[in-house]
């Protein structure tokens, strides 16, 4: 557990947008796909990615149908909605912006004020 | 309709929430099963991956509650129940409960009736068509008394001055005018006294009422060649005709002329001058009857055109009446300034219904009146609001101790001014809901008040 970054409140349902965006998965293929591609550096609360699921889904940016997993069990799966692909874009461009100005800000040195 | 069922399948359905529920279930199990696995493959015992599956997951009521909290469903179901406890908490305080609705729904009808009656006589006194674009011709006495509302007068004039002003403006659709007179109508049955109103031929269309019987006055019947008609008021009808039907097309002598009866107004019909009983067309006899004095009538009436305001059409009505005046100086006070007013202002004024006597009255101006009963309703309703905000506040001391019980028992304080925010609004519901009453039976005592004629 040690070297994993507790998430930002509110980058969770950002990160759910990503994951889904590569392709349809379920609660829990969601989750091993967010720390595939953080490259398991983020601390992640497994049971809130289902409130998180339910609201995106409420909003229409998610939408969700049952279907078979790998093993053969019954899983929901969820697939990214236009909308949901176009909120991801606005925020993930957000989400650079404001890295950005937090590591130049943070990256300041004396020399450069 | 569609909505309401929905809604209705949403909020009250154990069905609905349950399969929610179910779902949320299943898949959280399913996560925690996969993970489970996956731990075990890692090398971990069977039980304790799935001890640790169940750890790294969380409380799975704590989410599931998060779950139900993220359905807007559940607010609804939230504030129903406030107010079934609101309406059961205010139910076992009958006396308090009667008190408050009482006193408020006093002051609601009230006010409902003062301000119908406002609004009727100040905003919509007319039923004519697009009323509220109604003016009056008037003009401003610059040497008579002094008294600027008494001084100003409506305009006078003959049908040549109507059709210089209708050719010569910018601001006015159409123009009308109309005077009045105490007749005798005759027919077998016997003579009677009754209020005429004399109008201009397009008088009727202007005001776009449409008769209960028959035609209003139109146009062709102003023609000097035209057969000599007229058009009676409703309560004339009733009362000295019983509202027959037949008397349509009967022939009348009024004051002396002989008039056939072409048209019934509807009740409560009343226009170019209060309390008319007969309308007739002023004949227009110009160029027939050769260079007569033209006979002038009392009040001119105008309807702005669209977008047109008062003070516009007054620059340009000043401009055509001094070019009248011109032409017979001896008509017209030798300094004076025409303007237009709106007929609301004109009837409530001293030359409307409101006159009350002359400008040396306290109260010769029936608006002014107005305004004070209305402001004294409004603080009857601010009182009655006062004085049950007092009996809450008294009710909220009683109550600390239950208020005490709720926030030991867990509820938040957003949830209890949810609870008393509930209470009161049922309060004002309920008080509307009589005060609608009371101001319903007030409104009809109004209208008793009012005399019925016409």
């Amino acid at each position: 557990m040690t070297g994993q970054a507790q998430l930002l409140p509110g980058t969770l349902d950002l990160l759910i947008l990503k994951a889904v965006s590569l392709g349809p998965l379920h609660g829990y293929g969601i989750l091993l796909r967010i720390e595939q591609i953080s490259r398991r550096a983020l601390l992640i609360e497994q049971g809130a990615l289902y409130p998180a699921l339910f609201r995106l889904v409420r909003q229409g940016l998610l939408t969700a149908n049952w279907g078979t997993s790998d093993n053969n069990r019954r899983a929901k799966f969820y697939e990214l909605t236009a909308a949901g692909r176009k909120r991801l874009r606005q925020e993930a461009d957000d989400w650079n912006r404001l890295v950005a100005a937090m590591g130049a800000a943070l990256g300041a040195q004396p020399e450069e004020v | 309709m569609k909505f309401l069922t929905w809604l209705r399948l949403h909020l009250s359905s154990p069905f609905y929430s349950k399969h929610i529920n179910a779902e949320i279930d299943e898949e959280m199990r399913l996560h925690i099963q996969n993970r489970a696995e996956d731990l075990e493959r890692s090398g971990l015992s069977r039980s304790e991956a799935e001890r640790r599956a169940q750890v790294e997951f969380g409380g799975v009521e704590r989410f599931k509650e998060e779950v139900r909290d993220a359905r807007w469903e559940t607010h609804v179901e939230n504030v129903l129940r406030d107010f079934r406890y609101a309406v059961r908490s205010l139910a076992k305080d009958r006396r308090f409960t009667f008190v408050a609705v009482f006193a408020l729904a006093l002051g609601i009808g009230a006010a409902t009736v003062a301000f119908s009656a406002f609004y009727n006589l100040l905003f919509n006194a007319f039923a004519a068509k697009e009323a509220e674009r109604l003016v009056v011709l008037s003009m401003q006495n610059a040497e008579a008394g002094g008294h600027p509302e008494f001084d100003l007068t409506p305009i006078s004039g003959t049908l040549s001055d109507l059709d210089a002003i209708r050719s010569q403006n910018e601001a006015f659709e159409d123009v009308i005018g109309f005077g009045r007179g105490i007749e005798l109508l005759n027919d077998e049955k016997g003579n009677r006294q009754v209020y005429v109103g004399h109008v201009t031929g397009n008088a009727f269309d202007f005001y776009g009422v449409p008769p209960l019987l028959g035609r209003g006055l139109i146009p062709a019947d102003a023609k000097p060649a035209a057969v000599p008609v007229f058009v009676m008021n409703y309560g004339t009808w009733m009362g000295e005709f019983a509202g027959d039907p037949g008397i349509l097309g009967k022939k009348f002598l009024l004051k002396g002329k002989p008039r056939a009866l072409v048209g019934i107004m509807p009740p409560r019909f009343q226009a170019f001058g209060a309390m008319n009983q007969v309308w007739v067309p002023i004949t227009d006899a110009r160029g027939a009857g050769g260079k007569e004095r033209e006979e002038s009538f009392g009040t001119v009436m105008a309807r702005l055109k669209p977008g047109v305001n008062i003070g516009e059409a007054s620059a340009e009505l000043d401009v055509i009446v001094k070019r009248i005046a011109k032409n017979k100086p001896q008509e017209f006070p030798k300094h004076f300034t025409a303007r237009v007013q709106t007929a609301t202002d004109f009837m409530m004024g001293p030359w409307g219904i409101g006159s009350a006597g002359g400008p040396e009255t306290e109260h010769f101006d029936i608006r002014h009146m107005l305004y004070d009963l209305l402001a004294g309703v409004m603080m009857l309703l601010l009182i009655a609001c006062s004085g049950v905000a007092n009996l809450l506040l008294s009710r909220g001391a009683a109550r600390e101790k239950e208020i005490a019980v709720r926030t030991a028992l867990g509820a938040s304080r957003w949830r209890l001014v949810r609870q008393l925010l509930a209470e009161s609004a049922v309060l004002a519901i309920a008080a509307c809901a009589v005060g609608c009453a009371f101001a319903y039976f007030g409104m009809r005592v109004v209208a008793a008040a009012i005399p019925h004629k016409g």
